[in-house]
């Protein structure tokens, strides 16, 4: 390779390194505090505050045109200015001048058109801010505080409780669904609390892995861990549903409390409750639709269905759900059907309702179908359904929760142990390696900053343990510039010059390299096998480190030597204290 | 051109000492056993700390406010509906007692702060790990420092009802908190009924307001069985991946050479957690995996320096060629070794906590490594070719009498400028 390509090689390197790490400074740098508060909230909470804070601010628009008609706009509202002259200009209209509040009021077509702009602005805003997080380099338990929780799912005794109703057909299909209902069931009663994105996955076949980064309550967590399901039926208020829709509508910033209670329990009678409505989203989130007020007495529990599957009605080939009631239960919802026909029924999940139906008449033979939705929502309500038989028992098998202040401590402490750790390498390769020490120390601030990138590139964890590998790789990575300038130094006291005394270095230095570099890869990649999360950190960031080393070793330290022969027309090399 | 060091006549000593060494570890493995950490013993261990409450923080508002503490000040974050989104920060140094934190904090709209104590200097407020930080109308408690009328004997006698719990102090003065361990015997249930009979003791003892949880581990028996399984596998695995590696690359015996190497340093290090009883844990399993990757890049090294020199060297002896090469890269196994040790040293006087004993394992690992790659696998190789003859010719002719001299590159690896 030539010079050239070499050196636009690296500039292509940093170039897309410093692309990596951009979100990363975006959000540790660039983002303040409240508004990673933001970001970090469900997307559910995002659309409240946008909802919210669009309804307040087209009430002080309006406030502002009614005072003073020709008012000019608030500095808050001049990015409006720009979307009313586009508005102006799709209408074919002439811009009025000066553009004032009623005017740009006045551009849009309904009030409705001017909140959802104002929404969807602040939605983007805060969405913007997520999607940098997402994309930059996390801090792990033990830096920034918080809890992990692994759960083991007990699906042979799930097996079990079905009967045979499972065959050894259908068992590894069985276990599968079982498995993702129980993580379902889960983030959903994770999400209530709404945490700063806590973290759910699948790990091997049977347990569940929950990291909630930050402060959390640990007790209740671990309690709707091992809670239940609970579904049941209950009657809708609808008069009273109506009226709190209402009081929604211009209260929308003060309705509910921060832990998402009403501020004014009394906007609903003392005997109802009030729940979001619930369905699936296309990326299979619940999303909240509605609110509906339903009665705090239970008409039927959940515990009464035996089956549930998804069917179509026999006249209009629709879908539709049925579901078959037991003995004891066909006869409560038969009484209750009778007395309610024409009101609707919630049922509900774990405080979410997940379907409204009418009662369309008495249901007395213990068989219920429910009509009146698209084969993927009938799916959905029938899974639903069906936690209310088939349970999956959890238990924890590991818990860990860390305080922040911990975190914090060990963000100094590491801070420190990196800073002493490669000061003292680069200054001990500055005395033992004089001007080729210089080298040795670029190429590894390279490799450190090409390493950072790598971890924001693949959205890593920086957890202790992988600090401690970074500072231990740049221990290691050294080792391939010490290889190479002792190679060189064997040349120079053989009497060569500087030119063909560092080409013949890096050349017999090469395999030396790869070989030893291979080896160490091969026991990261194996150590980044073993289970726990913060020995993967450490077992990542060793073998990010030796791909980054090697790069830095054998192209920029290269590069640099023979810039100094080639360009600066250095004949001799400082590269150790013997030879002059 | 350096004077060759005659390793060579170092090699059987060496043999003898890290046998007899590893013998002793052998020993002490049977006698004195191996210190488990709960990662691979179940069981809970829970860190506490006895501190009065100092303050107390509640908010009626519908905005989301929460605490930041840091060492140095709080952050009081405000967002969402109902309240201007901004983050205000208290330093300590500008309010040094709680009483002048609490009259700035209730200054802040829906907020209330409660002096429990007053006077309390702020310098130390801590908050419990596994409560919210997210004020709400029940009160957030803040903790001052760590009361110190309050000894590990006190502890002890409170959880000493419990069969198989330890105790055991951290910190000194203001930053003291205590480890309590437990065993998971199975049969108690899950975590949280371990965890709330311990705490339940402790705040019936000193007071519910004056315990604070820093931090809890849990690892259940189910667990932990699969865990050593898993560490076993891998460790045997990543031996053979590097055993298979190296026989490609090099001979077969060069291969057996770095694998007794890697084994010895294994074996080192085992036999020093034993010795010193240190807690075995997966920290202590990545330190060893760590060495590993690092002892075979020292030996490879020193391989392919005798691999060159086969090719270059007149030599009588196999150990003629080994001590050339020992010593040629002598200077390169010390300055690796010490470079990496910087490192080790750095992480191990400012880390706490596994980290520390990550690094101290570390250190005893690179010493051993540097060791085993010059003496230990050279030994080996020295010993299966202790028969070996120069083949006659081939090398010779090729390279003529000056080898060291001629710029005849053994590979050519395509990275010429």
């Amino acid at each position: 390779m030539s010079k050239r390509s070499r050196f636009l090689l690296i500039l292509v390197v940093l170039a897309v390194c410093f692309a990596f790490l951009w979100p990363s400074i975006t959000w540790y740098v660039r983002t303040p505090k409240e508004e990673q508060a933001l970001a970090l909230g469900s997307l559910e909470k995002i659309k409240d505050y946008s909802t919210a804070k669009a309804a307040e601010d087209v009430k002080a628009l309006k406030a502002a045109a009614n005072a003073k008609a020709d008012a000019s706009v608030d500095a808050k509202y001049v990015w409006l200015e720009k979307v009313a002259r586009k508005n102006y200009k799709q209408m074919n209209e002439s811009v009025p001048s000066p553009l004032s509040v009623s005017a740009v009021l006045a551009s849009f077509s309904s009030e409705q058109e001017l909140l959802n702009t104002i929404q969807a602005r602040y939605r983007d805003e805060i969405l913007a801010d997520k999607k940098s997080y997402q994309n930059s380099v996390k801090l792990g338990l033990d830096l920034s505080g918080g809890m992990n929780i692994i759960v083991k799912a007990d699906l042979d005794t799930a097996v079990k409780s079905q009967g045979s109703a499972v065959t050894s057909a259908n068992e590894a299909q069985f276990r599968k669904d079982a498995m993702a209902q129980a993580i379902e069931t889960l983030t959903s009663r994770i999400d209530r609390f709404g945490l700063t994105e806590p973290v759910i996955r699948q790990q091997g076949d049977d347990r569940i892995y929950i990291e909630i980064p930050g402060a959390a309550e640990a007790d209740a967590i671990n309690t709707i861990i091992m809670g239940k399901g609970i579904l049941n039926f209950r009657l809708v208020d609808s008069t009273a549903t109506d009226s709190f829709n209402t009081y929604y509508r211009s209260n929308a910033a003060s309705t509910f409390t921060a832990s998402g209670a009403l501020a004014d329990p009394s906007i609903i009678p003392a005997d109802d409750e009030l729940m979001g409505l619930y369905t699936k989203d296309e990326y299979g989130l619940d999303e909240r639709v509605g609110y509906l007020v339903v009665k705090k007495a239970v008409a039927l529990d959940g515990q009464h269905v035996k089956s549930a599957e998804v069917g179509s009605d026999n006249l209009t080939n629709r879908p539709e759900v049925d579901f078959v009631l037991d003995s004891e239960g066909t006869k409560i919802f038969g009484d209750f059907t009778s007395a309610h026909v024409g009101d609707s029924l919630a049922i509900v999940s774990d405080n979410k309702i997940k379907s409204n139906a009418r009662i369309n008449d008495a249901i007395t033979g213990g068989r219920v179908a429910i009509t009146g939705f698209g084969l993927e929502e009938a799916k959905n309500l029938q899974k639903v359904l069906q936690t209310a038989w088939l349970n999956v028992p959890l238990s924890v098998e590991s818990q860990q929760v860390i305080g922040a202040s911990l975190g914090d401590q060990a963000i100094r402490q590491s801070v420190y142990a990196l800073a002493v750790g490669l000061l003292s390498v680069f200054i001990f390769m500055l005395i033992y390696y004089k001007g080729a020490g210089i080298n040795a120390i670029v190429a590894q601030i390279l490799n450190f900053y090409i390493m950072f990138s790598i971890l924001s590139a693949f959205n890593l964890t920086l957890t202790l343990p992988s600090v401690a590998g970074m500072i231990l790789t740049i221990g290691m990575a050294v080792d391939a510039n010490v290889i190479i300038f002792e190679r060189i130094k064997e040349e120079l006291h053989a009497g060569k010059s500087r030119a063909s005394a560092v080409a013949a270095g890096f050349d017999n230095a090469f395999w030396a390299i790869m070989d030893s570099n291979i080896t160490t890869f091969i026991a990261a990649i194996f150590l980044s096998q073993l289970g726990t999360g913060s020995i993967q950190g450490f077992a990542v960031s060793l073998a990010i480190g030796v791909v980054s080393s090697v790069f830095t070793a054998l192209v920029v330290s290269r590069l640099m030597f023979d810039f100094g022969t080639e360009v600066m027309h250095k004949q001799t090399m400082s590269i150790s204290w013997r030879i002059k | 051109m350096k004077r060759t060091i005659k390793f060579s006549k170092a090699f059987l000593p060496c043999w003898i000492i890290s046998g007899l060494l590893i013998v002793s570890g052998i020993i002490g493995m049977c006698v004195r056993g191996i210190n488990f950490g709960i990662d691979f013993k179940p069981g809970l261990i829970e860190e506490i700390r006895i501190a009065p409450t100092a303050l107390e923080l509640s908010y009626k508002g519908s905005a989301k406010v929460s605490v930041d503490a840091s060492q140095s000040g709080m952050d009081i974050v405000i967002s969402g509906t109902g309240a201007d989104n901004r983050t205000e920060t208290f330093e300590y140094v500008q309010y040094p007692t709680v009483d002048t934190l609490a009259e700035k904090l209730n200054g802040i709209e829906n907020i209330t702060a409660k002096v429990v104590v007053p006077n309390t200097a702020t310098a130390n407020l801590f908050l419990n790990s596994a409560v919210s930080t997210v004020l709400t109308e029940t009160p957030l408690r803040i903790y001052a420092a760590a009361s110190e009328n309050v000894g590990i004997d006190d502890i002890r006698s409170t959880v000493a009802s419990f069969g198989g719990v330890s105790v055991k102090q951290l910190g000194t003065g203001n930053n003291i908190s205590y480890q309590i361990r437990m065993a998971d015997t199975g049969a108690e249930g899950s975590s949280k009924k371990i965890q709330d009979t311990i705490t339940n003791a402790l705040q019936q003892k000193f007071g519910a307001e004056n315990v604070a949880v820093i931090k809890t581990d849990f690892i259940g028996s189910q667990f932990s069985k699969s865990l050593v399984g898993q560490s076993i596998l891998l460790l045997g695995a990543t031996l053979i991946l590097i055993w298979l590696y190296a026989t490609i690359r090099f001979h077969w015996d060069f291969a057996l050479g770095s694998i007794i190497a890697l084994l010895h340093d294994t074996m080192i290090m085992l036999t020093f957690i034993t010795w010193t009883q240190m807690e075995f844990s997966t920290t202590t399993l990545a330190a060893i995996m760590t060495i590993i990757g690092y002892s075979i890049n020292a030996t490879v090294v020193i391989l392919d320096r005798v691999r060159d020199d086969m090719r270059l060297m007149d030599a009588h002896s196999f150990n003629e060629i080994l001590d050339a090469a020992l010593t040629e890269t002598l200077s390169r196994s010390i300055i690796t070794t010490v470079t990496t040790m910087f490192s080790a040293i750095a992480l191990y006087m400012f880390l706490t906590g596994s980290i520390k004993d990550f690094a101290l394992i570390l250190l005893v690992g690179l010493t051993s490594g540097c060791y085993s790659s010059i003496f230990i696998s050279s030994g080996l190789i020295s010993f299966i070719r202790k028969d070996w003859k120069p083949e006659a010719g081939v090398h010779h002719v090729l390279h003529g009498p000056s080898k060291k001299d001629n710029n005849v590159l053994p590979f050519n690896n395509g990275v010429q400028a």
